[in-house]
Protein backbone atom coordinates (compact mmCIF):
# COMPACT_ATOMS: atom_id res chain seq x y z
CA UNK A 1 0.00 0.00 0.00
CA UNK A 2 1.15 3.58 -0.44
CA UNK A 3 2.00 5.85 2.44
CA UNK A 4 0.08 9.07 2.87
CA UNK A 5 2.62 11.51 4.23
CA UNK A 6 -0.05 13.95 5.34
CA UNK A 7 -1.79 11.16 7.24
CA UNK A 8 1.46 10.33 9.06
CA UNK A 9 1.95 13.94 10.02
CA UNK A 10 -1.61 14.16 11.26
CA UNK A 11 -1.14 10.98 13.30
CA UNK A 12 1.99 12.43 14.87
CA UNK A 13 0.23 15.65 15.77
CA UNK A 14 -2.73 13.69 17.11
CA UNK A 15 -0.44 11.64 19.34
CA UNK A 16 0.99 14.82 20.86
CA UNK A 17 -2.38 16.52 21.35
CA UNK A 18 -4.04 13.40 22.79
CA UNK A 19 -1.01 12.32 24.82
CA UNK A 20 -0.83 8.90 23.14
CA UNK A 21 2.65 7.47 23.60
CA UNK A 22 2.71 4.63 21.08
CA UNK A 23 0.82 3.70 17.94
CA UNK A 24 1.36 0.70 15.68
CA UNK A 25 -0.09 0.07 12.25
CA UNK A 26 0.41 -3.06 10.15
CA UNK A 27 -0.61 -3.35 6.50
CA UNK A 28 0.02 -5.94 3.80
CA UNK A 29 3.59 -4.88 3.10
CA UNK A 30 4.48 -2.36 5.74
CA UNK A 31 4.50 -2.02 9.48
CA UNK A 32 4.51 1.43 10.98
CA UNK A 33 5.33 2.21 14.58
CA UNK A 34 5.04 5.66 16.10
CA UNK A 35 6.30 6.22 19.59
CA UNK A 36 6.78 9.37 21.58
CA UNK A 37 8.87 9.80 24.67
CA UNK A 38 8.87 13.54 25.00
CA UNK A 39 7.60 16.40 22.95
CA UNK A 40 7.62 14.80 19.52
CA UNK A 41 6.90 11.34 18.14
CA UNK A 42 9.41 9.35 16.08
CA UNK A 43 8.61 6.98 13.25
CA UNK A 44 10.28 3.77 12.16
CA UNK A 45 9.57 1.28 9.38
CA UNK A 46 10.07 -2.27 10.58
CA UNK A 47 9.29 -4.22 7.44
CA UNK A 48 10.23 -4.18 3.79
CA UNK A 49 7.77 -1.75 2.39
CA UNK A 50 8.23 -0.38 -1.09
CA UNK A 51 11.18 2.00 -1.43
CA UNK A 52 8.85 4.89 -2.21
CA UNK A 53 6.92 4.18 1.00
CA UNK A 54 10.08 4.31 3.06
CA UNK A 55 11.20 7.49 1.35
CA UNK A 56 7.81 9.06 1.99
CA UNK A 57 7.94 8.00 5.63
CA UNK A 58 11.45 9.40 5.95
CA UNK A 59 10.18 12.70 4.59
CA UNK A 60 7.37 12.69 7.13
CA UNK A 61 9.70 11.89 10.02
CA UNK A 62 12.27 14.42 8.84
CA UNK A 63 9.73 17.17 9.27
CA UNK A 64 9.60 16.35 12.99
CA UNK A 65 12.32 17.37 15.44
CA UNK A 66 14.66 14.60 16.66
CA UNK A 67 13.74 13.51 20.15
CA UNK A 68 16.93 12.81 22.12
CA UNK A 69 15.00 10.90 24.76
CA UNK A 70 13.46 8.44 22.34
CA UNK A 71 14.87 4.94 21.99
CA UNK A 72 13.45 4.47 18.51
CA UNK A 73 15.50 5.60 15.52
CA UNK A 74 13.83 8.03 13.20
CA UNK A 75 13.80 7.13 9.54
CA UNK A 76 16.37 9.78 8.71
CA UNK A 77 19.19 8.63 10.98
CA UNK A 78 21.80 6.00 10.21
CA UNK A 79 22.15 3.37 12.92
CA UNK A 80 25.76 2.43 13.67
CA UNK A 81 25.77 -1.24 14.64
CA UNK A 82 28.43 -3.31 16.34
CA UNK A 83 30.33 -5.42 13.80
CA UNK A 84 31.41 -7.88 16.50
CA UNK A 85 30.64 -9.24 19.95
CA UNK A 86 32.72 -7.44 22.55
CA UNK A 87 32.93 -4.60 25.03
CA UNK A 88 32.01 -1.06 23.99
CA UNK A 89 34.32 1.80 24.94
CA UNK A 90 33.76 5.45 24.21
CA UNK A 91 37.37 6.47 24.89
CA UNK A 92 40.81 5.24 23.82
CA UNK A 93 41.81 4.79 27.47
CA UNK A 94 40.17 4.99 30.89
CA UNK A 95 39.57 8.63 31.80
CA UNK A 96 40.44 9.89 28.32
CA UNK A 97 38.18 12.15 26.30
CA UNK A 98 35.48 10.17 24.42
CA UNK A 99 35.94 9.80 20.68
CA UNK A 100 32.60 11.53 20.04
CA UNK A 101 29.80 13.28 21.92
CA UNK A 102 26.16 13.71 20.90
CA UNK A 103 25.98 16.77 18.69
CA UNK A 104 29.46 16.25 17.20
CA UNK A 105 29.82 16.35 13.45
CA UNK A 106 31.85 13.42 12.12
CA UNK A 107 33.33 12.65 8.75
CA UNK A 108 33.79 9.30 7.09
CA UNK A 109 36.70 7.48 8.72
CA UNK A 110 36.38 9.24 12.07
CA UNK A 111 36.73 6.83 15.02
CA UNK A 112 33.43 6.55 16.87
CA UNK A 113 34.26 4.01 19.58
CA UNK A 114 36.26 0.91 20.42
CA UNK A 115 34.88 -2.60 20.62
CA UNK A 116 37.29 -4.88 22.44
CA UNK A 117 37.24 -8.59 21.79
CA UNK A 118 39.93 -10.97 22.97
CA UNK A 119 42.48 -8.25 23.62
CA UNK A 120 42.03 -6.78 20.18
CA UNK A 121 41.01 -3.13 20.32
CA UNK A 122 38.81 -2.51 17.29
CA UNK A 123 38.34 1.15 16.46
CA UNK A 124 34.99 1.48 14.72
CA UNK A 125 35.02 4.18 12.07
CA UNK A 126 32.13 6.15 10.70
CA UNK A 127 31.20 5.20 7.17
CA UNK A 128 29.41 8.48 6.53
CA UNK A 129 29.53 12.21 7.19
CA UNK A 130 26.95 13.48 9.64
CA UNK A 131 25.99 14.49 13.15
CA UNK A 132 26.05 12.13 16.13
CA UNK A 133 22.50 12.27 17.44
CA UNK A 134 22.58 9.74 20.22
CA UNK A 135 24.91 7.21 21.85
CA UNK A 136 22.91 4.18 22.87
CA UNK A 137 25.40 2.20 24.97
CA UNK A 138 27.06 3.07 28.24
CA UNK A 139 30.83 2.95 28.41
CA UNK A 140 32.42 -0.46 29.14
CA UNK A 141 29.23 -2.42 28.47
CA UNK A 142 29.02 -5.68 26.51
CA UNK A 143 27.55 -5.53 23.02
CA UNK A 144 26.26 -8.21 20.70
CA UNK A 145 26.81 -8.54 16.98
CA UNK A 146 24.67 -6.00 15.09
CA UNK A 147 23.54 -4.25 18.27
CA UNK A 148 22.83 -0.54 17.63
CA UNK A 149 25.57 1.65 19.13
CA UNK A 150 24.69 5.16 18.07
CA UNK A 151 22.68 7.24 15.64
CA UNK A 152 24.15 9.53 13.05
CA UNK A 153 22.09 12.02 11.11
CA UNK A 154 23.60 12.00 7.61
CA UNK A 155 24.90 15.29 6.25
CA UNK A 156 22.63 16.62 3.54
CA UNK B 1 59.27 11.04 19.74
CA UNK B 2 61.69 8.56 18.33
CA UNK B 3 65.16 8.19 16.95
CA UNK B 4 66.28 6.10 14.00
CA UNK B 5 68.67 3.24 14.71
CA UNK B 6 71.49 1.94 12.57
CA UNK B 7 71.68 -1.54 14.01
CA UNK B 8 71.33 -4.92 12.32
CA UNK B 9 67.52 -4.82 11.97
CA UNK B 10 67.69 -2.35 9.10
CA UNK B 11 68.43 -3.62 5.63
CA UNK B 12 66.83 -4.99 2.54
CA UNK B 13 63.24 -6.19 2.70
CA UNK B 14 62.82 -9.71 4.07
CA UNK B 15 60.63 -12.05 2.06
CA UNK B 16 58.56 -14.34 4.28
CA UNK B 17 56.12 -16.33 2.21
CA UNK B 18 53.29 -14.19 0.88
CA UNK B 19 54.08 -11.29 3.22
CA UNK B 20 56.96 -9.01 2.38
CA UNK B 21 58.31 -7.51 5.57
CA UNK B 22 60.01 -4.15 5.61
CA UNK B 23 61.79 -3.45 8.87
CA UNK B 24 61.91 0.03 10.38
CA UNK B 25 64.27 -0.01 13.33
CA UNK B 26 64.56 2.53 16.14
CA UNK B 27 66.63 2.89 19.28
CA UNK B 28 63.84 4.32 21.40
CA UNK B 29 60.19 5.03 20.78
CA UNK B 30 57.16 5.77 22.91
CA UNK B 31 55.49 2.63 21.57
CA UNK B 32 56.17 0.71 18.38
CA UNK B 33 52.42 0.74 17.71
CA UNK B 34 52.36 4.54 17.91
CA UNK B 35 55.06 4.71 15.23
CA UNK B 36 53.34 2.08 13.12
CA UNK B 37 50.11 4.08 13.28
CA UNK B 38 51.92 7.19 12.07
CA UNK B 39 53.45 5.21 9.23
CA UNK B 40 50.05 3.78 8.33
CA UNK B 41 48.65 7.29 8.00
CA UNK B 42 51.38 8.02 5.47
CA UNK B 43 50.42 4.95 3.48
CA UNK B 44 52.92 2.38 4.77
CA UNK B 45 52.42 -1.00 3.14
CA UNK B 46 51.26 -4.23 4.71
CA UNK B 47 54.26 -6.00 6.21
CA UNK B 48 55.90 -2.87 7.57
CA UNK B 49 57.44 -3.83 10.91
CA UNK B 50 58.46 -1.27 13.52
CA UNK B 51 61.02 -2.59 15.96
CA UNK B 52 62.68 -0.74 18.84
CA UNK B 53 65.37 -1.43 21.39
CA UNK B 54 63.40 0.38 24.07
CA UNK B 55 59.90 1.74 24.57
CA UNK B 56 59.22 4.58 26.95
CA UNK B 57 55.47 3.96 26.96
CA UNK B 58 55.02 0.37 25.83
CA UNK B 59 51.46 -0.58 26.53
CA UNK B 60 49.29 -3.52 27.31
CA UNK B 61 45.53 -3.57 27.43
CA UNK B 62 44.22 -0.01 27.78
CA UNK B 63 46.43 1.95 30.18
CA UNK B 64 48.52 -0.91 31.53
CA UNK B 65 52.21 -0.58 30.82
CA UNK B 66 54.55 -3.09 29.19
CA UNK B 67 57.96 -2.99 30.87
CA UNK B 68 60.24 -2.31 27.91
CA UNK B 69 63.90 -1.87 28.89
CA UNK B 70 66.75 -2.42 26.45
CA UNK B 71 67.36 -6.09 25.74
CA UNK B 72 63.78 -7.05 24.90
CA UNK B 73 62.12 -7.48 21.54
CA UNK B 74 59.41 -4.89 20.93
CA UNK B 75 57.80 -4.75 17.53
CA UNK B 76 54.56 -3.95 15.75
CA UNK B 77 53.51 -5.55 12.48
CA UNK B 78 51.39 -3.35 10.24
CA UNK B 79 48.75 -5.24 8.28
CA UNK B 80 45.98 -4.32 5.90
CA UNK B 81 44.11 -7.62 6.09
CA UNK B 82 40.66 -6.70 4.73
CA UNK B 83 39.09 -9.57 6.68
CA UNK B 84 35.64 -9.55 8.32
CA UNK B 85 35.68 -7.75 11.67
CA UNK B 86 34.33 -10.90 13.27
CA UNK B 87 37.72 -12.52 12.68
CA UNK B 88 39.78 -9.61 14.03
CA UNK B 89 40.46 -11.29 17.36
CA UNK B 90 42.32 -14.05 15.55
CA UNK B 91 45.05 -11.58 14.57
CA UNK B 92 46.22 -11.55 18.18
CA UNK B 93 46.08 -15.33 18.38
CA UNK B 94 48.13 -15.52 15.20
CA UNK B 95 50.85 -13.48 16.87
CA UNK B 96 50.69 -15.61 20.01
CA UNK B 97 51.18 -18.77 17.97
CA UNK B 98 54.04 -17.18 16.04
CA UNK B 99 55.89 -16.22 19.22
CA UNK B 100 55.41 -19.73 20.61
CA UNK B 101 56.71 -21.22 17.35
CA UNK B 102 59.73 -18.93 17.46
CA UNK B 103 60.85 -19.44 21.03
CA UNK B 104 60.26 -23.18 21.45
CA UNK B 105 63.17 -24.32 19.23
CA UNK B 106 65.46 -21.72 20.80
CA UNK B 107 64.60 -22.68 24.36
CA UNK B 108 63.91 -26.38 23.96
CA UNK B 109 60.86 -26.10 26.19
CA UNK B 110 57.16 -25.99 25.31
CA UNK B 111 55.59 -22.55 25.26
CA UNK B 112 52.03 -22.19 26.49
CA UNK B 113 49.30 -19.79 25.46
CA UNK B 114 47.05 -18.17 28.01
CA UNK B 115 43.79 -17.05 26.45
CA UNK B 116 43.58 -15.01 24.49
CA UNK B 117 47.21 -14.43 23.50
CA UNK B 118 49.73 -14.23 26.35
CA UNK B 119 52.76 -16.49 25.99
CA UNK B 120 54.08 -18.39 28.99
CA UNK B 121 57.26 -20.36 29.69
CA UNK B 122 57.78 -22.41 32.85
CA UNK B 123 54.49 -21.05 34.19
CA UNK B 124 55.52 -17.40 33.86
CA UNK B 125 54.70 -14.78 31.27
CA UNK B 126 57.42 -14.28 28.68
CA UNK B 127 55.59 -12.31 25.99
CA UNK B 128 52.39 -10.42 25.30
CA UNK B 129 50.45 -9.26 22.28
CA UNK B 130 48.22 -6.22 21.91
CA UNK B 131 46.39 -5.67 18.64
CA UNK B 132 44.70 -2.48 17.50
CA UNK B 133 42.56 -2.37 14.40
CA UNK B 134 40.57 0.09 12.35
CA UNK B 135 37.21 -1.25 11.21
CA UNK B 136 35.07 0.31 8.52
CA UNK B 137 31.98 -1.26 6.96
CA UNK B 138 32.53 -4.36 9.11
CA UNK B 139 35.97 -5.07 7.62
CA UNK B 140 39.41 -4.72 9.17
CA UNK B 141 41.18 -2.14 7.02
CA UNK B 142 44.25 -1.77 9.23
CA UNK B 143 45.72 -3.87 12.02
CA UNK B 144 48.68 -3.07 14.24
CA UNK B 145 49.86 -6.23 15.95
CA UNK B 146 52.13 -5.27 18.83
CA UNK B 147 54.42 -7.91 20.31
CA UNK B 148 56.64 -7.62 23.39
CA UNK B 149 59.02 -10.41 24.36
CA UNK B 150 61.15 -10.51 27.51
CA UNK B 151 64.58 -11.49 26.18
CA UNK B 152 67.45 -10.12 28.30
CA UNK B 153 66.64 -9.73 31.96
CA UNK B 154 67.74 -6.17 32.77
CA UNK B 155 70.68 -5.76 35.16
CA UNK B 156 68.91 -2.78 36.67
CA UNK B 157 66.18 -5.03 38.05
CA UNK B 158 62.50 -5.46 37.32
CA UNK B 159 59.36 -3.89 38.79
CA UNK B 160 58.01 -5.56 41.93
CA UNK B 161 54.76 -6.53 40.27
CA UNK B 162 56.63 -8.66 37.71
CA UNK B 163 58.75 -10.60 40.21
CA UNK B 164 57.79 -14.25 40.21
CA UNK B 165 55.26 -13.69 37.42
CA UNK B 166 57.47 -12.91 34.44
CA UNK B 167 60.37 -14.77 32.90
CA UNK B 168 63.15 -13.63 30.54
CA UNK B 169 64.58 -15.89 27.86
CA UNK B 170 68.11 -15.10 29.09
CA UNK B 171 67.29 -16.97 32.29
CA UNK B 172 67.04 -20.11 30.17
CA UNK B 173 69.24 -19.58 27.13
CA UNK B 174 71.01 -16.82 25.22
CA UNK B 175 68.98 -15.43 22.30
CA UNK B 176 69.61 -12.33 20.18
CA UNK B 177 66.51 -10.18 19.73
CA UNK B 178 67.30 -9.76 16.03
CA UNK B 179 67.37 -13.55 15.49
CA UNK B 180 64.16 -13.89 17.46
CA UNK B 181 62.46 -11.27 15.30
CA UNK B 182 63.31 -13.22 12.16
CA UNK B 183 61.85 -16.41 13.64
CA UNK B 184 58.70 -14.65 14.83
CA UNK B 185 58.05 -13.08 11.43
CA UNK B 186 58.68 -16.37 9.63
CA UNK B 187 56.04 -18.07 11.75
CA UNK B 188 53.67 -15.11 11.69
CA UNK B 189 53.57 -15.07 7.89
CA UNK B 190 52.40 -18.68 7.80
CA UNK B 191 49.66 -18.29 10.41
CA UNK B 192 48.52 -15.02 8.89
CA UNK B 193 48.08 -16.66 5.52
CA UNK B 194 45.92 -19.34 7.14
CA UNK B 195 43.86 -16.69 8.87
CA UNK B 196 43.28 -14.81 5.65
CA UNK B 197 42.30 -17.97 3.83
CA UNK B 198 39.74 -18.78 6.52
CA UNK B 199 41.39 -22.14 7.21
CA UNK B 200 41.30 -21.95 11.00
CA UNK B 201 41.40 -25.64 11.93
CA UNK B 202 45.19 -25.84 12.23
CA UNK B 203 45.30 -22.64 14.23
CA UNK B 204 42.76 -23.85 16.76
CA UNK B 205 44.44 -27.24 17.05
CA UNK B 206 47.89 -25.72 17.61
CA UNK B 207 46.46 -23.27 20.12
CA UNK B 208 44.67 -25.94 22.12
CA UNK B 209 47.78 -28.12 22.16
CA UNK B 210 49.55 -25.24 23.91
CA UNK B 211 46.61 -24.04 25.98
CA UNK B 212 47.80 -23.08 29.47
CA UNK B 213 44.26 -23.06 30.84
CA UNK B 214 42.98 -26.27 29.29
CA UNK B 215 41.78 -28.67 31.98
CA UNK B 216 42.19 -26.05 34.73
CA UNK B 217 39.60 -24.35 36.88
CA UNK B 218 39.35 -20.75 35.76
CA UNK B 219 37.48 -17.58 36.58
CA UNK B 220 36.81 -15.13 33.75
CA UNK B 221 35.60 -11.61 34.38
CA UNK B 222 33.56 -10.05 31.58
CA UNK B 223 32.00 -6.59 31.52
CA UNK B 224 28.81 -7.77 33.18
CA UNK B 225 29.55 -11.12 34.83
CA UNK B 226 32.09 -13.58 36.22
CA UNK B 227 32.15 -17.10 34.82
CA UNK B 228 33.82 -19.95 36.70
CA UNK B 229 34.40 -23.55 35.71
CA UNK B 230 36.73 -26.02 34.04
CA UNK B 231 38.39 -24.74 30.86
CA UNK B 232 37.93 -27.00 27.84
CA UNK B 233 40.14 -25.02 25.47
CA UNK B 234 38.98 -22.79 22.64
CA UNK B 235 36.33 -23.48 20.05
CA UNK B 236 36.50 -23.06 16.27
CA UNK B 237 35.93 -19.30 16.61
CA UNK B 238 38.64 -18.82 19.23
CA UNK B 239 36.17 -18.40 22.09
CA UNK B 240 37.10 -19.82 25.50
CA UNK B 241 35.01 -22.87 26.38
CA UNK B 242 34.16 -23.32 30.06
CA UNK B 243 32.28 -26.21 31.60
CA UNK B 244 30.43 -24.83 34.59
CA UNK B 245 29.89 -26.87 37.79
CA UNK B 246 26.30 -27.51 36.66
CA UNK B 247 27.65 -29.23 33.55
CA UNK B 248 26.50 -26.50 31.20
CA UNK B 249 28.98 -25.24 28.61
CA UNK B 250 29.69 -21.54 28.33
CA UNK B 251 31.70 -19.96 25.52
CA UNK B 252 33.32 -16.62 26.22
CA UNK B 253 34.31 -14.18 23.53
CA UNK B 254 35.21 -11.24 25.71
CA UNK B 255 36.66 -11.21 29.18
CA UNK B 256 39.78 -11.35 31.29
CA UNK B 257 40.97 -14.54 32.94
CA UNK B 258 41.45 -13.37 36.51
CA UNK B 259 42.48 -16.65 38.10
CA UNK B 260 43.30 -20.25 37.27
CA UNK B 261 44.43 -23.28 39.25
Amino acid sequence: MGIDVELIKQLMQLMVSSNVSELEFEGADIRLKLRRNGAAPAAVVESTGAQSDRAALADAAASQPVDDNSDVATADVAVVKSPIVGTFYRSPAPGAEPFVHPGDYVTKGKTLCIIEAMKVMNEIESDLDGKVVKILIEDAQPVEYSQPLMWIEPAR
Amino acid sequence: MCSQSTDSYNGTPMIRGPLEFSIRSFDEVSSTSDIARELAKSGAAEGTVVVAKRQTAGRGRFSSRWFSPEGGLYCTVLLRPDIPAQRSHLLGMTAGLAVADAIEPAIGLPAQLKWPNDIYLTGKKVAGVLTETEVCNERVRLALVGIGINVQRPDSGVPDQLRGRAVWLSELVGVRPADLLTAVLDAFALWYEMLRSGDLGGMVESYNRRGLLRGRDVEVRSADRVTAGRCRGIDARGALVIEQPSGSIKTIVEGKVCSWS
